[in-house]
């Protein structure tokens, strides 16, 4: 199921849930001499509702700029504030989730346990843990292996429980680095139906990737970093924009109609306009192929596709963060 | 996120719950990556396998000492390695793989963290101690069976080995005064050489007054006064254990007459020993015949037939030993010292781990123990101005250096001192009380303050270091 992608922006006045106001981070070496410096003057924010997409060839800087945001590095100069404070503060982190460039799993746990273990560490009801596991599991489709070691996985299978880690404690702010990376094309396009299905709720996303048509998907605004730099910000949608060349959307007609309507723009414009046929693009093409081979196949070994979003994600509790108080520290 | 159910009485503390959550990581962790099982075989090995190769000396002291003392020692070593290893590794592999970015993005504390892991680690180290312990205990049991054991060997063993013996010193000897009166009589005279500081001179002088206090020329005679050994059990006896070292090399016999009695009182015991020097042995007081008040007196007189001189060190030449309890608390109360020791060992390779990397935080952790086995030479060298003096007795060090060297050594002695713990297995093996004072203490230090303080200093770094790398 692709879920149609609509306006998510926040309206203008709102609090953002992320600022990051000319962040720099530069790297030193044991003598404490600067050695490369990594992310200079970036600023941007993220409001409630909003995916943000940081774009950039490897080593622009995005993933360090989300390590600064999550509090596992320090900017050297510049103001971060997550969630109305600074990125250290232990308490907001429980309305954070974050999913690194690389799982990190701990290869002993099994599935489930991984889920329990993160869900314990936001102190949630052993009851909630539970059942969120189990939607969760659901979700990304490894149900099958849930008392499998997570060592045992291959790289998209622990991406995809990495992914459900970070939104154990259903997230005011999702941050994602590089979501996508090591899944198949259906699991993209879960996480990015997952992504939109987030932010139609009021949550804001924060995502990295270097994969464009991903984050043309789901974005809302993006920010082009190159050598640490921003070079290019705003909504994606005015970036891509070509205004000065309009193009016309027909609706199905007869090839005498089509000659008539070109031959009449031919003598509007004084040249003659290009034509060409819509078609499905190679993502959608895949999906059509595999939903309905899944429907001929009863079992399948490694990840099984699901449909949807883990429930608890799904309720329509939409809400601006920083509206809501901050969780109490502990959630029983 | 939604509300609770449970009242909160029933709850438990959330704070707890992230803790326990580490701390049943770590011991998953442990058992699943079949760390556990290969130190429970090592374990199990060396508690079965060393009584089987180490060659006793033949006595049922001997054969005692090797059962428990040198397979609980040796199992105590494993586990120390185990705990400071696991430790060091527990933070920071999880640093270098990265796979600690995840949970410290989590509403967790670095306290939190370090408390969690610790308790895994304690949890694991402390059962397998037990285990160990236990198989020890049983063993132990077995070998005491009649069939196995003589029955005159194993009374002996039960009075004198397999029991819990409260020590007795002698009260100390004070020869400062009389030292510092002879420097300055020979100092007076002219007779003390110009290169040596003076202070080196008076603790040589005191050292020969001390070993003048516990040696005994030919024909000559030395009284020892022991504090009152409190209220004593009629039916039961008193151990004078003594070492002696004679002038005479070799394994030669001394005889010596032996007059114990309590204060002025008529004596209790008058016997006449002919004894191998520095061999351990031991006289028994039946406190029936210990009659009247006041301190135990000891004489000892040098009745050999040859000149021979005897010297009792100052240090453990003589102790008598009151009958405090049965061995089963005994040996459970040395588990618990030993169960301390593990403690602190964890809470340092914790801590080592979470402000160094791997290998550099293991050898950090060992030259801490390191310190740990010197506190004694610490102190010594603290006070000690022979290493402040040049080989001439020039000063070595400005005035301002020798005051920071012996508050530098001071410090670290006032730090290490009191992780230094007698050897409660030494003890175990002969007899004597571990006693629930000193567990306490141990259990105190070693389980509580220094953990406490590490895990402090560790939390506080782990809040100021960048856990990310550059990426």
């Amino acid at each position: 199921m692709k879920i149609a992608r609509e306006e998510t922006m926040a309206p203008p006045g709102i609090q953002p849930v992320l600022q990051a106001e000319h962040v720099s981070k530069i790297f030193r070496d044991f003598w404490r001499r600067p050695r490369v410096r990594a992310v200079n003057d970036v600023s941007f924010d993220v409001k409630p509702g909003e995916v943000f997409g940081l774009l950039g060839p490897n080593g622009s800087g995005k993933s360090t700029t989300l390590k600064m945001i999550v509090g596992l590095l320090r900017p050297t100069s510049g103001r971060l504030q997550v969630l109305g404070a600074p990125p250290t503060d232990v308490r907001r982190k429980a309305r954070i989730g974050y999913l690194p460039e690389d799982s990190y799993l701990y290869p002993y746990l099994t599935c489930e346990e991984t889920l329990d273990f993160f869900g314990r560490l936001f102190d949630l009801r052993a009851s909630e843990r539970r059942a969120r596991t189990e939607q969760l599991l659901e979700m990304i489709g490894l149900r099958h292996a849930r008392r499998r070691l997570v060592g045992e996985f291959s790289r998209g299978m622990a991406r995809r429980i990495g992914l459900a880690q970070a939104l154990i404690n259903d997230p005011d702010l999702v941050i994602l680095d590089e979501p996508t990376a090591g899944l198949d094309p259906l699991g993209c396009r879960q996480v990015k139906d997952l992504i939109l299905t987030l932010a139609r709720r009021g949550k804001a996303v924060l995502l990295s990737s270097h994969l464009l048509a991903d984050v043309e998907d789901v974005c809302d605004r993006i920010a082009i970093l190159f050598n640490g730099q921003v070079q290019a910000t705003g909504p994606i949608r005015d970036l891509l924009e070509e205004r000065h060349r309009p193009r016309l959307t027909l609706p199905e007609v007869s090839a005498d109609q089509l000659r008539a309507i070109l031959a009449a723009l031919k003598e509007q414009l004084g040249r003659e306009p290009e034509l060409d046929y819509p078609r499905r693009n190679l993502e959608q093409f895949f999906l059509d192929i595999v939903a309905r081979a899944m429907r001929q196949a009863t079992e399948q070994s490694g990840a099984t596709p699901s449909e949807g979003v883990a429930p608890y994600l799904s309720v329509d509790d939409r809400r601006h963060p920083l509206a809501s108080p901050p969780p109490p520290a502990g959630h029983e | 996120m939604t509300a609770g159910i449970l009242s909160p009485a029933r709850r438990r503390r959330p704070d707890m719950n992230k803790i326990i959550a580490i701390a049943i990581l770590a011991v998953r962790g442990a058992i699943r990556s079949r760390v556990v099982l290969v130190l429970l075989g090592l374990l199990l090995l060396a508690v079965v396998a060393v009584p089987l190769t180490v060659k006793s000396d033949g006595t049922p002291a001997g054969d005692v000492q090797i059962l428990v003392r040198y397979t609980l020692g040796l199992a105590m070593l494993i586990l120390s390695l185990s705990v400071l290893w696991a430790g060091c590794a527990s933070v920071s592999l999880e640093w270098q793989s990265q796979r600690l970015q995840l949970v410290v993005t989590k509403p967790i504390h670095p306290l939190q963290l370090w408390l969690g892991k610790w308790l895994g680690l304690v949890a694991l180290h402390v059962v397998l101690l037990a285990i160990c312990g236990a198989v020890t205990a049983g063993l132990l049991k077995w070998r005491m069976r009649e069939p196995l054991r003589d029955p005159v060997d194993r009374e002996w063993l039960l009075d004198e080995i397999l029991v819990a013996r409260r020590s007795l010193i002698p009260e100390p000897v004070n020869v400062d005064t009389a030292a510092r009166l002879r420097f300055e009589e020979e100092q007076s005279r002219g007779r003390l050489p110009a290169d040596i500081p003076p202070e080196t001179v008076v603790q040589a002088i005191r050292q020969n007054l001390l070993i003048q206090a516990f040696s005994i020329s030919p024909g000559g005679t030395r009284e020892w006064h022991f504090p009152r050994p409190g209220r004593l059990d009629r039916e039961r006896s008193l151990l004078l254990r003594f070492r002696f070292s004679s002038s005479t090399p070799g394994p030669d016999r001394v005889t010596g007459a032996w007059v114990i009695r309590r204060g002025n009182n008529i004596p209790a015991v008058q016997v006449q020993t002919n004894m191998v020097a520095t061999a351990r042995h031991s006289i028994r007081i039946p406190c029936a015949a210990l009659s009247g008040e006041g301190p135990l007196v000891v004489a000892y007189e040098n009745i050999h037939t040859d000149p021979v001189t005897v010297l009792f060190s100052p240090e453990d030449g003589l102790e008598v030993l009151a009958y405090a309890g049965s061995f089963g608390p005994n040996y459970a109360r040395a588990l618990l010292v030993l169960s301390g020791q593990l403690i602190f060992l964890a809470a340092l390779g914790i801590t080592a781990g979470s402000l160094f990397s791997m290998p550099v935080a293991a050898f950090v952790s060992g030259f801490v123990l390191l310190l740990v086995q010197m506190a004694g030479q610490l102190q010594s060298m603290a006070a000690q101005p022979v290493f402040l003096a040049g080989h001439r007795g020039e000063a070595a060090l400005s005035p301002l250096g020798a005051q920071a060297y012996r508050l530098f050594f001071k410090l670290l002695h006032a730090v290490m001192g009191p992780l230094q713990v007698s050897g409660s297995l030494e003890k175990l093996t002969t007899g004597v009380l571990v006693s629930w004072s000193e567990t306490f203490r141990v259990l105190l230090t070693h389980g509580l303050i220094y953990p406490l303080l590490l895990a402090l200093l560790a939390a506080w770094i782990m809040r100021r270091r960048e856990v990310a790398m550059a990426g």
